[in-house]
């Protein structure tokens, strides 16, 4: 039982430490070379974990086999373009021009109601308005709408929108970011009179302060709505 | 901060019930040890079949008594295993064969120190 226990925490720790050598690529859309390597990792994993018959040894041996290969391959696929095809393949375009791929689809095997389905799941009505649809090689469908159907953006009216910096964490539950402070070029004396002219006398009482792209302050204190 | 508190509770209930699996396992598998040792292999050695079946019966008692708890923690293969041996010990017994009866409680006895020790922290069970 105990035994069982142990196992569990040590695998948890090693694949834990796998995923986070593989990298944030295989937490987000996975690519099918990253898809087999999560599969195979969790099998791998569980067989040790519950079974002390099985050697954790040789568990450890086929994760790092698992590691070994999957950062090879993701090398070999920033490195070469062959490769990148031959490991993920390559993306499919559903919609060119406004015009269906009918063989594309069929080669897929997508019927027209996934593609609309699809389509709906990216705000997209109707296929009138969708210019070019792309299968990515993850999985996600990627549409860009016709010049007509697309939204409005700053530019269209000629507004500048250029942004200082991106919107900053600067206390969390009590705990100053002091690099955020530093990013942002303040101190935390500048922190401390801000904190005091919103009538708050202690880090501890703000669940979350962040800095916004305007340079406004703003400060949720704990069970409170906000500042 | 809930979750936190109850996953502890479950942590410490799983020590808890593992220290008390390993003291009675200490205890409950080498009380049947020392009964095979002293009183059913030298009834064995002496052909006293009778003394045997009694030591035998007795041991058989025990062990059942014991494998509703441990059935909550052991695989049950390995209680299994011992059950069928018991099986077999008791037809040699019967039968006289004090040969067969002689090995087949030693693998009981090694199974039997072998289900505390897979309980033990120790490198070898770890790894």
């Amino acid at each position: 039982m105990i035994i069982i226990l142990i196992r569990t925490i040590i695998l948890y720790g090693i694949v834990l430490f796998m995923i986070r050598l593989m990298g944030k690529a295989e937490l987000a859309e996975m690519e099918p070379f990253q898809l087999v390597v999560i599969l195979m990792i969790a099998e791998l994993a569980a067989l040790p974990m519950e079974n002390t018959d099985v050697s954790l040894m040789n568990g450890i041996v086929a994760l790092s086999a698992l590691l070994f290969i999957q950062v090879l391959i993701s090398f070999i696929s920033l490195k070469s373009e062959r490769a990148r095809l031959l490991f993920c393949g390559k993306p499919s375009i559903l919609i060119n021009r406004g015009n269906i791929v009918e063989k594309e689809m069929k080669k897929l095997r997508i019927n027209i109601n996934d593609l609309l389905e699809a389509l709906r799941s990216n705000n997209v009505s109707s296929l009138d308005d969708v210019d070019y649809a792309i299968l990515e090689t993850n999985g996600d469908l990627n549409v860009i709408p016709k010049g007509g159907a697309r939204p409005l953006t700053p530019r269209d009216f000629q507004i500048p929108s250029t942004i200082q910096h991106m919107t900053l964490p600067v206390i969390v539950d009590g705990v100053v970011y002091k690099d955020s402070l530093k990013e942002l070029n303040l101190s935390e004396d500048w922190l401390k009179k801000q904190l005091k002219q919103n009538s708050i006398g202690s880090y501890k009482d703000i669940l979350f302060c962040y800095m916004d792209e305007n340079d406004s302050l703003h400060i949720h204190k704990k069970n409170d709505k906000g500042v | 901060m809930k979750a936190l508190i109850v996953s502890i509770i479950i942590f410490l209930l799983i020590i808890f019930l593992w220290f008390f699996l390993l003291n009675h396992m200490d205890q409950s598998l080498h009380e049947l040890i020392a009964i095979i040792e002293n009183n059913l292999e030298p009834a064995i050695l002496q052909n006293n079949w009778e003394e045997a079946e009694e030591e035998f019966l007795l041991i058989k008692e025990i062990w059942h008594q014991h494998t509703s708890l441990y059935s909550f923690f052991i695989d049950e293969a390995s209680l299994i295993e011992v059950s069928y041996s018991n099986a077999r010990i008791h037809s040699y017994i019967k039968g006289k064969s004090s040969v067969l009866a002689l090995s087949e409680l030693s693998f009981v006895k090694e199974h039997l120190q072998a289900l505390h020790q897979s309980e033990l922290i120790s490198i070898e069970n770890i790894f």
